[in-house]
């Protein structure tokens, strides 16, 4: 629970995925339960039927239509002009949001660095499969370690792009407040077209994660929200008599911690994650709520693929 | 339960019990700790409202533990006690009896390995010491003791202090004795150093007022077994204003029982002296039938063992009126028993009695006291009486020493005669004179003239010298017969007087302090007395026995062999050499011996005795039971055994007293103006102190708590 004094920075690829990972992330895909259409062609089946080879109807031939998709030999056998329509291949975005707060540098093992891992893993994927894959912070200090809005990296595609995604990831510094609606807010602005969203937190928000939520879910996205909470978090192993400060408002509450104390706790955390799970049901939000102690590998190899975010 | 300081602790708790808590509100020290999100936190505690201010120490186990801890601790400042009916300042006298009877071994239950009673009492008497309350800290005094050890002898082992640590080292230091109990002497020694009343001239005005202020109360603890033959002789103070507090800690088991040798004597035979006759008299308390086997031992050597069963001992009821009710003690009368050995031996030797007590039954206590069950004796050579008979004519007396078995013929001469012989050195060559209705004449230091007898053993007819050492000479008596006479007295056991008739008397009387005791009476007083000092005896026969009948009985030869062989025993009489513990040992010896020197049973160190102008020479007093060897250079007496170029004595001590060997203790003590109950069992521990009780509490709280903060902490 308690903010760590040095926590594991990650620092290079490696320290975000291991080599083994790698080689099972590469035959996995982004998937969503609906199929969304994309600016560019990709390796992704679109709504829109296109020009592909798959095979999806026919409709009859209006005036304007391109030419080259009548299919002859319909029109040779009943002398109408069908065109044959076919599942245009359009490229996936996916969208990343990790909350950079200072409450997700707590924990052993720390919640930031199974978020960082998280988007790694995730973000190699989307690359590998040629998706758009933008990941966006709330919160988080700068270079200067001022307090941020937020941050993102936009539109990588291809594996190629893969260093960036790491060297943004290691260069993200948790801290400050978490803003979160402002945030959601200026996420769902600036973010371009329809994709899956993941939005990584501890949702541990004094001022609501409702309105931001919504606001992501404004445009269309195929919602996933993953909620970490530390080990400490779920299970406190600590006693005394304690001044707990908050490490982003710096809120003091002074607790003498008993067994009735300790209970209490945990009926609070049990009801707001009920709430939180309550919340994203009744939006269609898949959401999965995993203690930072989780390795990532089973985290994107079962939890998501139960979830049906990879396949 | 009283508390003897309680403004102390109420003082000390109306501070520090407040300074706690406030304390505990300014300490409550919050260790940081950085969390993630206080959300959830404020969430929980919002419900159990824990920044109220007293909430705040609501279920607050490390403050409540302190609480308890101080408070435990401000009790134990008030001096607790159980069954303190005395308050602060107290004064103990405790008396521990250290006689024979307490080396009894049932100090501990039967369950319990063995403890003499003196020991026992010991350690009541110690834990009356710790009990006393210590000096406060605001100026009491504290409670005062003094110890006194008691046997025949009262010794004040550490007068008033209230230093534990003195008294503990006081009580420790009691040794047991095999002497008897003189209760008396060490009430009146302990009753001499209280304090005595003051009368204080505090006006000014040359009178004297009894001063208000005096609380002249001591609290008397008496660890004994009860055994305190001298009892009536003890006078408590009821005095409203005075009165002797007598706690009585009984000790020992009233189930107990001993078996023990309460006399022993021996006899040579008048006709053979080579012969003796060892008498070996026994006691038992058991209320059971008890058989033991009675060993005799000459000069270590085992002459003869014999089977004595002893009958149970009677147990009764008596009921004793208390002040405010009656109390029924259970009073045992013991049973006696004696056991006659003949020994053939004409030397001089130590006879040794034992008694061998069976096994007793398992969880059964057996014979308890060891003391009284040997007995020593010291039997003096075989030798034949000298007499000599100053008398200026007396037919019966002539023929009758005439006739005896005397060591040589009894040598006779007149009156005349008689004065220069006893001023020679010739007559101390006889055991007995005789001396036949005449008086010698001494000298005494101031040079005048008086009848009466020099240093000897005289069997005197028809006469007496004057007092102290004879008898009151009233004039003359009247004709007639004996009226009584003691039939147990050596001289007298035998001795048929119902057919004496006499016709010429002295009517007597016997002195105030006089040493004289009467053996037979007639109408007009002794007609048979004894007397006897240091270093003279004496039997007197006041009526004429030419002027009675007596002549032609038998019973006059029979008082006459009796008498001599009485008085000449003195000179080797078994009795003088025998004593107890707790006396003091007195032995005339010969004249011109030197350097004399006693060695106690325990074979230590001899002890040099100086003799003394009148040829005693005296150690005391005896500690412990069995022989004591006198050894010199010089002449032997009569009692004598000269060995190498020394001569030696032998003196047998022993405990020889029923009131000791009978040991069931007394759980009523009545003495001679109150009677006093033994304290309950379980009481007897006296004052009970609850403070380091309590302040060991404290220290265990306190360890709770540490231990429930460590755990309450710890992360």
């Amino acid at each position: 629970m308690q903010r760590l004094e040095s926590p594991t920075r990650p620092t290079k690829l490696e320290e975000l995925l291991d080599p083994r990972l790698v080689a099972r992330l590469s035959q996995l895909d982004i998937t969503s339960r609906k199929i969304l259409a994309g600016k560019l062609k990709g390796e992704r089946r679109s709504k829109r039927r296109g020009e592909s080879v798959e095979f999806a109807d026919h409709r009859q031939y209006v005036a304007g239509d391109d030419l080259r998709h009548i299919d002859w030999n319909i029109f040779g056998r009943l002398d109408r002009l069908f065109l044959k329509l076919f599942l245009e291949e359009e490229d996936l975005s996916l969208h990343i949001v990790i909350d950079c707060s200072a409450s997700l540098d707590c924990g052993n093992p720390s919640k930031f660095l199974l978020c960082q891992k998280l988007a790694c893993a995730l973000g190699y994927v989307s690359l590998a499969n040629l998706h758009r894959l933008t990941v966006s912070t709330i919160g988080g200090l700068d270079a200067e370690g001022t307090p941020m809005i937020s941050s993102a990296i936009r539109d990588l595609r291809g594996r190629r792009r893969l260093p960036d995604l790491v060297r943004f990831l290691t260069t993200l510094r948790p801290g400050g407040g978490a803003p979160f609606t402002e945030a959601c807010k200026r996420i769902s602005v600036t973010r371009r077209g329809k994709g899956v969203m993941l939005v990584v937190s501890d949702y541990l928000i004094k001022e609501g994660y409702d309105d931001g939520l919504r606001m992501l879910l404004g445009g269309g996205y195929d919602l996933f929200a993953i909620q970490v909470l530390a080990p400490q978090e779920l299970e406190p192993d600590i006693g005394g008599d304690l001044r707990l400060k908050d490490t982003e408002d710096a809120d003091l509450a002074e607790v003498t911690i008993t067994a009735p104390l300790l209970k209490k706790y945990k009926e609070t955390l049990a009801a707001y994650c009920a709430r939180l799970r309550e919340f994203c049901a009744r939006r269609e939000i898949t959401l999965q709520t995993v203690p930072s102690s989780t390795p990532v590998d089973v985290l994107v190899l079962d939890y998501l693929r139960r979830r049906g975010m990879l396949a | 339960m009283t508390f003897l300081t309680w403004q102390t602790a109420a003082v000390a708790g109306a501070i520090a019990i407040p300074s706690l808590v406030i304390l505990y509100f300014l300490k409550l020290r919050r260790r940081d700790m950085e969390i993630s999100s206080t959300l959830l936190w404020r969430k929980a505690i919002e419900d159990l409202q824990a920044n109220a201010p007293f909430q705040r120490l609501r279920n607050n186990i490390l403050l409540i533990l302190q609480l308890l801890a101080l408070c435990a601790g401000l009790f134990a400042l008030a001096q607790p006690q159980f069954n303190a009916t005395m308050l602060s300042g107290q004064r103990h006298i405790i008396m521990i009896d250290r006689s024979a009877s307490m080396r009894s071994t049932d100090g501990a239950p039967v369950s319990s390995p063995e403890i003499s009673r003196l020991q026992d009492a010991k350690n009541k008497a110690l834990a009356l010491v710790n009990s006393l309350a210590e000096p406060g800290f605001f100026g009491s005094d504290g409670d005062q003791a003094m110890v006194i050890a008691f046997d025949t002898q009262s010794d004040i082992l550490q007068p008033f202090t209230n230093n534990k640590t003195e008294l503990r080292r006081a009580i420790e230091g009691i040794t047991p004795t095999d002497a008897r109990t003189t209760f008396a002497d060490a009430f009146k020694l302990a009753k001499a150093h209280l304090p005595k009343r003051l009368h204080l001239d505090d006006k000014g005005d040359g009178v004297k007022r009894q001063d208000e202020q005096y609380d002249g109360s001591v609290a008397i603890q008496l660890y004994s077994d009860g055994r305190l033959p001298d009892l009536d002789q003890v006078r408590l103070q009821n005095d409203i204003t005075q009165r002797d507090e007598l706690t009585y800690h009984v000790i020992g088991d009233k189930d107990s029982w001993n078996i023990g040798i309460v006399s022993m004597r021996a006899d040579r035979d008048f006709d053979d002296a080579s012969k003796a006759t060892v008498f070996v008299s026994l006691q038992s308390s058991s209320t059971k039938p008890r058989a033991v086997d009675v060993q005799l031992s000459v000069e270590g050597n085992v002459v003869g063992v014999q089977r004595v069963e002893i009958a149970a001992a009677a147990r009764s009821k008596v009921a004793i009126k208390l002040e405010s009710a009656t109390v029924e003690e259970d009073v045992i009368t013991p049973e006696t028993r004696g056991v006659i050995f003949q020994i053939q031996r004409a030397e001089g030797a130590i006879v040794t009695a034992r008694i061998i007590p069976d096994k007793p039954a398992p969880n059964e206590r057996g014979d308890v006291l060891a003391t009284d069950d040997i007995g020593y004796l010291s039997l003096p050579p075989a030798r034949r009486l000298a007499v000599a008979a100053i008398t200026d004519g007396n037919l019966w007396l002539r023929l009758s020493l005439e006739g005896m078995r005397l060591a040589r013929p009894a040598q006779f001469m007149s009156t005349s005669e008689g004065q220069a012989f006893l001023g020679s050195k010739e007559a101390e060559e006889f055991d007995v004179i005789v001396l036949d209705r005449w008086i010698p004449t001494i000298t005494d230091d101031k040079g005048a003239s008086s009848p009466g007898l020099p240093p000897g053993r005289f069997l005197v007819f028809g006469a007496t010298p004057p007092p102290p050492f004879g008898l009151d000479d009233l004039g003359p008596g009247k004709q007639g017969v004996a009226l009584s006479w003691k039939r147990d007295h050596p001289v007298m056991r035998g001795v048929q007087m119902e057919d004496l008739s006499f016709t010429d008397s002295r009517a007597m009387a016997i002195a105030r302090s006089s040493p004289v005791v009467s053996l037979a009476e007639g109408p007009s007083g002794p007609i048979i007395a004894e007397s006897s000092d240091l270093t003279r005896r004496a039997i007197y026969v006041t009526f004429n026995p030419l002027a009675s009948n007596w002549p032609l009985k038998t019973s006059s030869l029979v008082f006459l062999a009796k008498s001599l062989d009485y008085l000449g025993r003195d000179a080797m009489d078994t009795q003088s050499l025998t004593a107890q513990p707790g006396s003091t040992l007195t032995q005339r010896l010969p004249r011109g011996v030197g350097s004399v020197s006693l060695t106690p049973p325990d074979r230590s160190r001899p002890i040099t005795l100086t003799q003394q102008p009148s040829g005693e020479v005296v150690y005391g007093p005896l500690r412990d039971v069995g022989i004591y060897t006198l050894a010199w250079t010089g002449p032997a007496g009569g009692l004598d055994t000269p060995v190498n170029n020394q001569v030696r004595r032998a003196v047998s001590v022993n405990l020889a007293d029923p009131a000791e060997s009978d040991v069931t203790p007394r759980t009523v003590l009545q003495t001679a103006s109150r009677v006093v109950t033994a304290q309950q069992e379980g009481a007897s521990g006296g004052i009970q102190r609850l403070w380091p009780y309590l302040l060991l509490a404290a220290l265990a709280v306190l360890l709770v708590e540490w231990w429930f903060y460590n755990r309450k902490v710890a992360i």
